[in-house]
């Protein structure tokens, strides 16, 4: 394709400006990135030291810590629920129930628990406080006094969350996913707020990637690193996210996110913001921004936290077609939840949620796919106009890309010296090489997904997109 | 623009640093890994005189002695393992007087005063092992610390060490403290009884606002001595909804005269919570004569009250089966209801509930 010179010249000027916007625009992303690192690192001590063993036994004591109700939703989890439900009933916490709520699942998910715990049918006699879809029938267990099963037609996750709310008999619950994997001290270390006394709505705790580990009865036996690239660099990515993307949001009033996964949340706060959105598609973000608005319109002190050493293991996709159903339905639900939210942008009803967090996950989280595309567009744009200084663009990009590789080996560094998951050398190699892996080639691709959503919120999409599983690959625990 | 030597700069930079975070990573693991073989090297270590002295009833002398070849922050680590799950109180107090007098026992005690919370929770997790009478002022202090965490930890010292003096102060704070830390405190100076019965009662039958009051009237509840939970029962008739709430929760194991008196009246209370924890404490006193005003309160507009009389008449004996029959068949839908909700449950299921 050949340009004339005159147009060339003429694009040169806009081609240079957008370029500059979007360098500025990286500098401030970066220079806010470097300051989370540095409120993570006292978090990430001040947690780490006190999470040792000695406190937990204190913990253990019944009576000191409230009692808890388990949330599990699902849908069509025939092949795993039992093992998983066996997990969450087999939790180190004196005072909890598990509450499972089959999402009118048409596989044999309800027939496997009424076999495994010898469920029977007792007539649904709770309150209703958020309206969900009809439920069928409610079960409790003659092998588990801790165990209710709610049987509802199909109405979404949210839905079964705010059935499985209803139901809650406790102050407190955790809504976990139904093939997330707990450690069974995690509920424990999650109780730790109450420990010091602090005040707290809501606690999130610390999602890590399961693919590649030993996994046999619901427990993960031995951590490791998943030696495929599209595991591997998801590693990576959570453990930057988790260990300090979330924790330095504990100093600056509050992270919008905790995972919908492996959340603790007060039942009360919960049930006067009206539960869970039944449409969304990202319920977990879209409550607990609901939350911060409801904490702030109260005048309550009660504060949303994050603590990174409990526990919790996911499955990542580990296909290209899965990893995009996924993360262009993160970005559609953010996308979704921003601009539901608007009022609270700048806003300083909202305290520092508003001025701080709100405004960083729009600009930082939300535009960041479009902007970084728009800086490779001009990029390309600049070469085939022939304004490209190539020298500066080379340095550029490694500067960029040293940038990436760096924030990403100082979570595996905060990690390694903290909690130590991966006591394997070969581990610790994997996780730098896919650190230095990502910035070519994923971090593009995933952009593209995420730009992808804004198509589809446009378009309206409600679809949630289904998480194609592998079997946990149950291998015996090997010397590291 | 930035200039090509700025990004040039940034580039040697960060290269630089990718490096020493590398270098730094795999220096760490292998500090990790010395350090697991040092730990392994004291279990190594401590394995066969810990054996003769759990098992074969032999001196605690070479078990000490194996405790000071070890570096003092392994060995605070291992005592503390070992008095948390191995050794018996007797065993452990003979080990303590053993190795009271070294100097790791020291070094680590001397952080009691370190300006940082952690070498604090360090030497009150020590303290709790090898406490003796001459540690009380830092035992004092350290179970008065402004973290938590360090309070906590102190705590479990508390019921074979503390003197009255701190006994009392920790009583006067007892309001004052996050809710955890007091629970573990509360608990810890039940042994202390006989100092602790009057004060509490003292505080119950005094002026103290209505959030202090119902601190007190949970600590009288994990006290249960006659005197104080009689002094509960007079504060059923409290003007504070959430002090006759605690006092009708701290009533479901208070067997003394007015007790149940108390419970009926609070069970028709017009706070709900009040009313719910009632009719627990009916069901907890096996009043068996309240069994018309439990079939009356499975009427009660609040779920969880028509939820805890239900339970509590399942609980009750034939009298309160009877009851609850009825009201399966009964004209109330609300009562019904929750009638067959509860009658059909396992009574594994109905205990749990009713706990």
């Amino acid at each position: 394709m050949s340009i004339d010179p005159g147009t060339a010249s003429a694009l040169a000027p806009i081609i240079r400006a957008v370029e500059s916007s979007v360098i500025i625009y990286m500098l401030m992303l970066n220079s806010f990135y470097a300051l989370t690192i540095l409120l993570a690192i006292p978090e990430l001590l001040k947690h780490w030291r006190i999470g040792a063993d000695e406190n937990l036994r204190l913990l253990r004591g019944a009576d000191v810590i409230p009692p808890v109700s388990v949330l599990v939703p699902a849908f069509n989890e025939e092949r795993t629920i039992v093992a998983g439900i066996r997990s969450f009933l087999s939790l180190e916490y004196p005072n909890h129930e598990v509450l499972f709520v089959n999402d009118g699942s048409n596989d044999g998910t309800m027939q496997a628990l009424i076999d495994a715990f010898d469920l029977y049918e007792v007539p649904p006699s709770y309150r209703t406080i958020v309206p969900t879809a009809t439920v069928k029938a409610y079960y409790r267990s003659h092998v588990h006094t801790g165990l209710a099963c709610v049987d509802k037609e199909n109405g979404g996750k949210g839905d079964s969350l705010n059935a499985a709310l209803n139901a809650a008999r406790f102050p407190y619950v955790l809504a976990v996913d139904a093939d997330t994997i707990i450690e069974p001290d995690a509920l424990l270390r999650m109780a730790r707020p109450f420990l010091l006394g602090e005040r707290v709505a809501a606690v999130g705790g610390t999602i890590r990637v399961a693919n590649g580990s030993a996994v046999d009865a619901g427990r993960v036996l031995m951590p490791r690193v998943d030696s495929r690239w599209l595991p591997g660099i998801q590693t990576v990515e959570y453990l930057r996210s988790f260990l300090f993307g979330r924790l330095a949001w504990n100093r600056l009033g509050g992270g919008l996110i905790i995972s919908g996964a492996f959340g603790l949340f007060r039942q009360e706060h919960l049930l006067a913001v009206g539960g869970y959105q039944t449409g969304s598609v990202t319920e977990d973000l879209d409550v607990v921004v609901r939350l911060h608005e409801y904490l702030r319109g109260q005048g309550s002190s009660d504060r949303v936290t994050f603590i990174p050493d409990p526990v919790a293991w996911t499955e990542v996709p580990v296909t290209l077609r899965v990893l995009r159903r996924q993360r262009e339905r993160w970005h559609r639900g953010l996308i979704a939840t921003m601009l539901q939210h608007w009022h609270m942008m700048f806003n300083p009803r909202y305290g520092r949620v508003g001025m701080i967090a709100f405004p960083y996950f729009f600009f930082g989280e939300m535009l960041a796919p479009i902007v970084e595309l728009i800086g490779y567009m001009t990029f390309g744009l600049s070469i085939a106009l022939g304004i490209v200084d190539f020298a500066y663009a080379r340095l550029f990009f490694s500067a960029a890309l040293g940038y990436g590789v760096l924030t990403s080996l100082w979570a595996i560094l905060l990690e390694q010296v903290s909690f130590r998951k991966y006591p394997r050398r070969r581990d610790l190699l994997r996780l730098i090489w896919f650190s230095i892996l990502e910035p070519f080639g994923y971090r593009q691709i995933t952009a593209l997904f995420r730009v992808e959503a804004f198509f589809h919120y446009f378009r309206g999409s409600l679809h949630w997109g289904e998480m194609t599983r592998e079997a946990p690959r149950d291998e015996p625990p090997v010397r590291s | 623009m930035i200039s090509s030597t700025v990004v040039l700069t940034i580039v040697a930079f960060q290269l630089l640093l990718i490096i020493g975070i590398v270098w730094w990573l795999l220096a760490t693991q292998g500090r990790s890994r010395h350090h697991d073989e040092a730990e392994a090297h004291a279990m190594d270590l401590l394995r066969e005189p810990l054996q003769a002295f759990l098992i074969h009833g032999g001196s605690s002398e070479p078990l000490a002695a194996a405790l000071a070849k070890l570096p003092p922050a392994v060995a605070a680590r291992q005592i503390q393992v070992m008095g948390g799950s191995m050794l018996g109180e007797e065993q452990m107090t003979d080990l303590a007087l053993r190795v009271r007098q070294d100097s790791w026992v020291d070094e680590t005690l001397e952080q009691g005063t370190s300006r940082h919370w952690w070498k604090r929770m360090e030497a009150a997790r020590l303290l709790v092992m090898v406490c003796s009478s001459r540690d009380q002022p830092l035992l004092a202090k350290l179970v008065t610390d402004p973290h938590p965490a360090v309070a906590a930890a102190a705590t479990a010292a508390v019921g074979r060490h503390a003197k009255r003096a701190l006994v009392v102060e920790m009583v006067r704070r007892m309001p004052r403290l996050p809710p955890t830390v007091r629970l573990q405190q509360m608990h810890g100076l039940r042994r202390h009884e006989w100092i602790v019965t009057p004060l509490v009662v003292d505080a119950l039958d005094g002026n103290l606002p209505a959030a202090d009051l119902q601190v007190m009237v949970r600590f009288g509840e994990i006290l249960g001595t006659y005197a104080v939970l009689a002094a509960i029962v007079r504060l059923a008739a409290h003007p504070d909804g959430s002090v006759r709430a605690s006092v009708a929760r701290a009533l479901r194991s208070a067997y003394v005269p007015g007790a149940a008196e108390a419970a009926r009246m609070l069970l028709s209370d017009p706070d709900w919570r009040v009313r719910a924890a009632a009719a627990r404490a009916l069901e907890g006193l096996q009043v068996t004569a309240a069994v018309p005003a439990l079939s009356a309160a499975l009427r009660d507009p609040q779920w969880w009250v028509r939820f805890r009389s239900a339970v509590a008449l399942a609980g009750m004996g034939e009298r309160g089966r009877i009851a609850l029959e009825e009201a399966v068949v009964g004209e109330d839908a609300f009562a019904s209801q929750m009638a067959i909700h509860v009658a059909s449950l396992s009574e594994a299921n109905r205990l749990d509930m009713g706990g």
